[in-house]
């Protein structure tokens, strides 16, 4: 994927319908924290984000958001007693866009 | 005139939703909500890998009749090895001296074949293959190497072309006792390629003059050559497939300084369509087949002679598969117990947070979840099998459980204990309500099992254990008690084994190609789709397993570990839950479909 050009946008997953089978058939589409999404930066997905209410976001802007949220799941996650952080998949790490 | 029932034995079909199923294959129907004729093609061929062989090797001649029935011979090697699609066994070596082994041109099969030509200085001795041993029959007329490599034709009615030295545009027939002299190629050249028939053969690419590789394509029509579409990739020294209707040319030197390339072109009788590359370039191997079933075997890859065999399967109508969003759950959670089809599932007790669960239980119709009654037993971590109407959830955590309870589209109710108690995740359980099995699991922190139970609908019974003790693997939901797969686990570092199980065993397989715990997983013990988990990051990744080898296939839209998993095939599947990287627990599902491949009739 290094030589494609994404888009990035915030957009709530409203269950059935959201992403379809034709929709990921026809352009890359990848979730990430806050509801940001990225896809592959075409027309397809372009109205794919105006279908679903998305709110175009610089790739900076959508990388705060993600960022602002693992580290609050990360704060969240060291406030835990040891007992539960072993009841865990672990501290959440880091996600860097593409 | 005979209608379409008189030939077909059916009606066109006017229906307002496509025919999505076995039904589909071959037939045509009028879908009334578009208004188009509709039917069934082949998706695209793929090539996957099958056994090495057991020498290295280029400039070997090769015959085959589909991708596992082939004959590898000599080369800058001097022995003979058969494939069957599962082993390649050496065989008895050519009588020829080494020098002659060497660039040897092919015709026939793997059970009857011909090597004729070859070597330095070229030579006219021919040896036939009986599927035992190697006599030497009639020679060609003309000394030569380097020309149709495939295979053209029958020990009986067989046809070589072109070669070494120069730019050889000989052609000769045999008749199943000598060789006979016919029209000239219009391109006389050496490293081209052959297929097809005596009466309708054909050949492609190779040198005029070499180094510089050309993309001229003949056909032979038992007495005179034609010029017929080039291929789109110039190149020599590839390997050839298939008939004068439907063939396939596949790798090769695409320029005269030799780069190898992976390139697979398909000739549909007019033009040539470039398809699905071969995984390994390469040049000057051996193979051949059919346009649906071929083999590319040895060849060099540009640094080293290579063992590896290459299988083209072109018969499936399944489009490729892809995930969708599915209906959202009313409680997110995470290593819930499921069970059921993408379209009838059921999602049980779940983790909700670090320290919390809950018992709901949800049920899915292909379009939304809607709560049911509450399991008995409040759990994570629970294994799933079953169906809607009767499934069943074992084992769990916290504490760590032994209770299995059963569902019957309604009501849980309790029923036999494991022997073992432990908590499983993602699904390390399959089978129905009254034979099932319990796979693996943890039966304390850190205390990995192999254990295996089967359940009768009443009790559990202690089986056979896996090879590798491992938690967090899965299994296809649509296995039985008697046929199975687990995948991955943390054993408990983070594989990427694979178990078969038949009843009788566990047999380590083919590992997928990405090691994970807590992932996702549906379908048989021969077709079967794993996704997601942890790799230790989490992963949107998915494979796909068809009984022989994993292959990527396209990812979950959201990467997260902990899925409820539910379906009984690898074509159809839901995974609901989990927890994504940021959050605990997720109410978000995708759907997995891979449906026929529909096309609409424009003429």
């Amino acid at each position: 994927m290094a030589n494609d050009i994404f888009n990035y946008c915030v957009a709530t997953n409203t269950g059935k319908g959201f992403i379809t089978h034709t929709d990921s058939r026809k352009f890359w589409i990848r979730g990430y924290p806050a509801n940001v999404w990225v896809c592959a930066d075409m027309m397809e997905s372009r109205l794919w984000v105006a279908r679903n209410n998305g709110v175009s976001k610089t790739k900076d802007q959508a990388q705060a958001l993600v960022t602002t949220e693992i580290e609050a799941a990360q704060a969240a996650w060291d406030d835990l007693s040891d007992e539960e952080k072993a009841a865990t998949s672990g501290r959440p790490t880091t996600i860097t866009l593409p | 005139m005979a209608d379409y029932k008189a030939i077909h034995g059916k009606n066109i079909l006017h229906v307002a939703s496509d025919l999505d199923n076995a039904e589909a294959e071959g037939q045509i129907w009028f879908n009334t909500t578009s208004s188009d004729y509709k039917t069934v093609v082949k998706a695209d061929g793929t090539w996957s890998s099958g056994t090495n062989m057991n020498t290295a090797r280029y400039y070997c001649a090769g015959t085959a009749t589909a991708k596992n029935s082939c004959l590898i011979a000599g080369g800058d090697v001097q022995n003979t090895e058969q494939y069957n699609g599962t082993t390649w066994t050496e065989v008895a070596d050519m009588a020829a001296p080494s020098a002659i082994e060497y660039a040897r041109i092919p015709v026939g099969t793997a059970t009857a074949a011909l090597m004729a030509g070859g070597g330095s200085p070229y030579s006219q001795t021919c040896e036939q293959w009986d599927n035992s041993s190697w006599t030497e029959v009639g020679d060609i007329n003309t000394g030569r190497a380097f020309g149709s490599n495939s295979p053209i034709g029958t020990t009986t009615a067989g046809l070589i072309a072109g070669g070494l030295p120069g730019t050889q545009d000989v052609t000769e027939e045999y008749n199943g006792t000598s060789w006979a002299e016919q029209n000239d190629l219009n391109t006389g050249r050496g490293y081209l390629s052959g297929f097809g028939t005596q009466t309708a053969g054909m050949v492609v690419g190779g040198t005029a003059p070499a180094p510089t590789p050309v993309a001229n394509l003949e056909s032979y029509d038992g007495t005179s050559w034609t010029e017929l579409a080039d291929i789109n990739n110039s190149r020599s020294r590839g390997t050839a497939a298939g008939t004068s209707a439907f063939g396939l040319f596949y790798t090769g030197n695409q320029n005269p300084t030799g780069t190898r390339v992976a390139h697979t072109e398909l000739w549909d009788g007019t033009a040539w369509t470039e398809t699905t590359d071969v995984s390994t370039g390469r040049n000057r191997g051996g193979g051949g087949g059919t346009g649906s079933s071929a083999i590319m075997a040895a060849g060099h890859d540009g640094s080293t002679d290579v063992t590896s065999t290459e299988e083209w399967d072109f018969t499936s109508t399944l489009a490729l598969g892809a995930w969708a969003t599915g209906g959202t759950l009313n409680t997110a959670g995470r290593f819930a117990g499921t069970f059921g089809t993408q379209t009838a599932s059921l999602i049980g007790a779940r983790r909700t947070g670090p320290s919390g669960s809950s018992n709901t239980s949800e049920e899915y119709d292909g379009s939304s979840w809607t709560e049911g009654n509450d399991q008995n037993t409040d759990r994570g971590y629970g294994a799933g099998f079953g169906t809607q109407t009767a499934g069943a959830i074992c084992g769990g955590t916290p504490p760590t459980k032994d209770e299995c309870e059963e569902y019957d589209g309604t009501n849980w109710t309790e029923s036999g204990d494991l022997n073992t108690a432990r908590h499983f995740a993602s699904n390390g359980a399959t089978g129905t309500q009254t034979a099932g099995l319990a796979i693996g699991g943890q039966s304390a922190p850190g205390d990995k099992v192999a254990i295996t139970e089967s359940y009768n609908g009443t009790s559990w019974t202690e089986t056979h254990d896996l090879n590798t003790a491992r938690s967090h693997n899965t299994s296809g939901g649509g296995g039985t008690s008697t046929a199975a797969l687990s995948i991955g686990g943390s054993s408990p570092s983070i594989v990427a084994i694979v178990e078969s199980y038949d009843g009788s065993s566990w047999t380590e397989i083919t590992d997928c190609n990405t090691a994970r715990i807590g992932h996702g997983g549906f379908g048989t013990q021969t077709s079967a789709l794993t996704y997601g988990g942890e790799t230790p990051s989490m992963t949107v990744n998915t494979e796909e397993w068809d009984g022989t080898a994993w292959t990527e296939v396209a990812n979950l839209a959201t990467a997260r570990q902990g899925l409820g998993s539910s379906g009984a095939t690898a074509q159809l599947g839901v995974a609901a839950g989990g927890n994504p990287a940021s959050a605990n627990a997720t109410d978000a599902a995708e759907e997995w479909t891979q449906g026929q491949n529909v096309k609409v009739i424009t003429d």
